[in-house]
């Protein structure tokens, strides 16, 4: 009896170990491999196509960190970029937040608008704006008949103005999504909180700050995570709208590898690269998530 | 106003009134309220604006757009005709279906037998498995990029569906094997048990028991996934060349660079491709709210 029920207890195992295997291997084969490959040729000259590279050990990262300007304008637009739309992003999302929970009319319906464009490719939505914001299109033929022609401005051929552009056009896609993460947190405030709040003579800024925010700071806990990851990686608007133009003036650190690995052919640099840019997006990320977990409280 | 009548009464917070209903119409309440939709005004017209006139542009006449009217004087199909000229654009939106349907049915699989071993083995060597999948979610795409496009290249995988069928699979993994781990932890174990009596095998038992139970958490998982599968550019951009085996992205993109200045057709296929997400967030409105929640709200 015992002797069957541990060879019963036996098979349990080897079904289990056998279960994990193809997620083991299909995450093994495409995310792992091609990390650890990353890690190698960081520390060589690879080029793309001779294979006789050699290995140069940090060469890659003091020419990034000392010779190399684009990276480090790159990483500032970068830094700059995510600050802004980060900042904006919750401003803009904590305030939608609030009208739509509030309870406004058909608020069903303008929940969908405003979710509908973070459903969409970043494709459709950079073509899309790059219709809207061309110089003789719409935005400047609206501005123009509004009698504001002096802020008719060339929206993405402007070295100071594109940036910006772009990070409202990543307001106009996350927007929406921001919103219901954080309505989602709302809802599940518990209403005695609030109520006794209300008995003990909170209102206004001091409800919020001493009651809302603490009661949905998971909510925010993830929603700054995303919006430092998903910023910090933009790629695809860059990429689409300007090409990293005018004047490199949109050239982001994602695009920064891009191009240095497959326009220009320096894959073991861009390796090196992109491994010191997922050591800062990691160390970045689990330093918020520690930092604004620590805020969140139990009820 | 009937307060101080009763001065035990909780005032209800201001988040849980309705604008609308009169009692709340005071002039002290009525200016918030009015900045609240004339905050919601500025922000539908932001959001929804782009939309509106793509989809209106893609029923103007040349001379209409050039003029940036905003309605077309008369409606005309000749956009839409210019587009089904070109017919690798509809066999993309097959390519992106397939693609996506294949991708998830290999990821809910893997996730499922992986997911059902995490949560019913004790053994530190399931715990340390998970959070080696976890591990991944903190990798930015692009760091692993560059490797990955060797690798797809060795594996002889280049200009095929398969590479993106196995990427998207591979990376929805880690999402995955969190979602459905965790929810299959909270279905009894006595389920299992007795059907484990009945004489039903380890992998029945999954498909069997716990796959009905947990079918709410894969519905979560895809509907979730789905869109970022079906919206990814990059991928495609760098492994299909081939123009039979596009995704409605890399459609999207081509047509746009071929016909650079025709924005009539250009928004006829802006607004074709507008239509599977938007029908895809209407069918499932009810599960990506949800799904939003189960990932911000603490249980």
């Amino acid at each position: 009896m015992t002797r069957r029920r541990s060879g019963f207890q036996r098979k349990e195992f080897t079904n289990s170990i056998l279960s994990m295997i193809p997620a083991t291997i299909l995450f093994a084969t495409i995310i792992l491999i091609p990390l650890a490959l990353n890690l190698f040729f960081a520390f060589t000259n690879y080029d793309g196509l001779d294979p006789s590279f050699s290995y140069v050990g940090f060469d890659n990262f003091s020419k990034l960190l000392l010779k190399d300007p684009l990276f480090i304008a790159s990483m500032t637009r970068t830094i700059f970029y995510s600050l802004l739309s980060m900042s904006m992003g919750i401003l803009l999302q904590f305030a939608l937040a609030m009208v739509l929970y509030k309870g406004v009319f058909l608020a069903g319906f303008f929940k969908a608008v405003f979710y509908i464009p973070s459903m969409l490719s970043m494709v459709i939505v950079s073509i899309s704006w790059k219709g809207i914001l061309r110089y003789g299109g719409v935005l400047n033929h609206l501005l123009r008949n509004a009698g504001f022609s002096n802020l008719a401005f060339d929206w993405l051929g402007d070295v100071n103005l594109v940036l910006p552009t772009i990070v409202l056009i990543s307001q106009w896609v996350y927007m929406g999504y921001g919103a219901m993460v954080l309505i989602g947190g709302l809802n599940s405030i518990p209403l005695e909180l609030v109520e006794s709040a209300q008995l003990d003579g909170a209102s206004g800024a001091r409800m919020f700050f001493s009651i809302t925010l603490p009661l949905i700071m998971h909510s925010v806990t993830v929603l700054l995570f995303m919006h430092i990851t998903g910023s910090l990686t933009m790629f695809a608007i860059p990429f689409i709208m300007t090409q990293g133009g005018p004047r490199n003036a949109t050239e982001l650190i994602s695009l920064n590898i891009y191009n240095n690995a497959f326009v220009y052919g320096r894959v073991g640099y861009a390796t090196a690269e992109a491994l010191l840019f997922t050591i800062v997006v990691a160390a970045v990320g689990i330093f918020q998530l520690n930092a604004t977990r620590k805020r969140e409280v139990q009820y | 106003m009937k307060e101080g009548i009763n001065p035990h009464r909780p005032r209800l917070s201001p988040f849980f009134r309705s604008p609308f209903s009169l009692s709340t119409l005071s002039p002290r309440r009525l200016f918030p309220t009015a900045l609240q939709y004339l905050a919601l005004v500025i922000l539908f017209a932001f959001v929804a604006f782009p939309m509106f006139y793509i989809a209106s542009g893609s029923l103007k006449s040349t001379a209409d757009l050039s003029r940036n009217v905003l309605f077309p004087k008369t409606l005309r199909f000749d956009n839409f005709v210019k587009v089904f000229a070109y017919p690798e654009i509809i066999a993309s939106f097959g390519n992106s279906a397939f693609i996506a349907a294949a991708a998830l049915f290999v990821s809910v699989n893997a996730c499922l037998l992986a997911g059902y071993a995490i949560a019913r083995r004790k053994e530190r060597l399931f715990s340390g498995w998970y959070l080696f999948f976890l591990s991944a979610l903190m990798v930015p795409g692009v760091s692993t990029l560059v490797m990955l496009y060797r690798l797809i290249f060795a594996l002889g995988l280049m200009n095929t569906r398969t590479a993106l069928i196995l990427i998207y699979s591979a990376g929805t993994i880690p999402f995955g094997i969190l979602i459905l781990s965790g929810f299959i932890k909270t279905i009894p174990t006595s389920l299992d048990e007795s059907a484990m009596i009945e004489g039903c095998g380890y992998f029945s038992r999954i498909y069997l028991i716990v796959l009905p139970l947990a079918n709410f958490a894969v519905i979560i998982f895809i509907v979730l996934q789905l869109p970022a599968i079906w919206n990814d550019f990059l991928y495609p951009l760098l492994f299909i060349r081939d123009k039979w085996k596009i995704t409605v992205t890399l459609g999207v993109y081509n047509f746009s660079r071929v016909r650079e200045a025709d924005y009539g057709s250009i928004f006829a296929l802006l607004t074709l491709a507008l239509i599977p997400p938007v029908a895809f967030f209407i069918y499932g409105q009810k599960y990506i709210y949800k799904g939003i929640v189960a990932g911000a709200v603490k249980e």
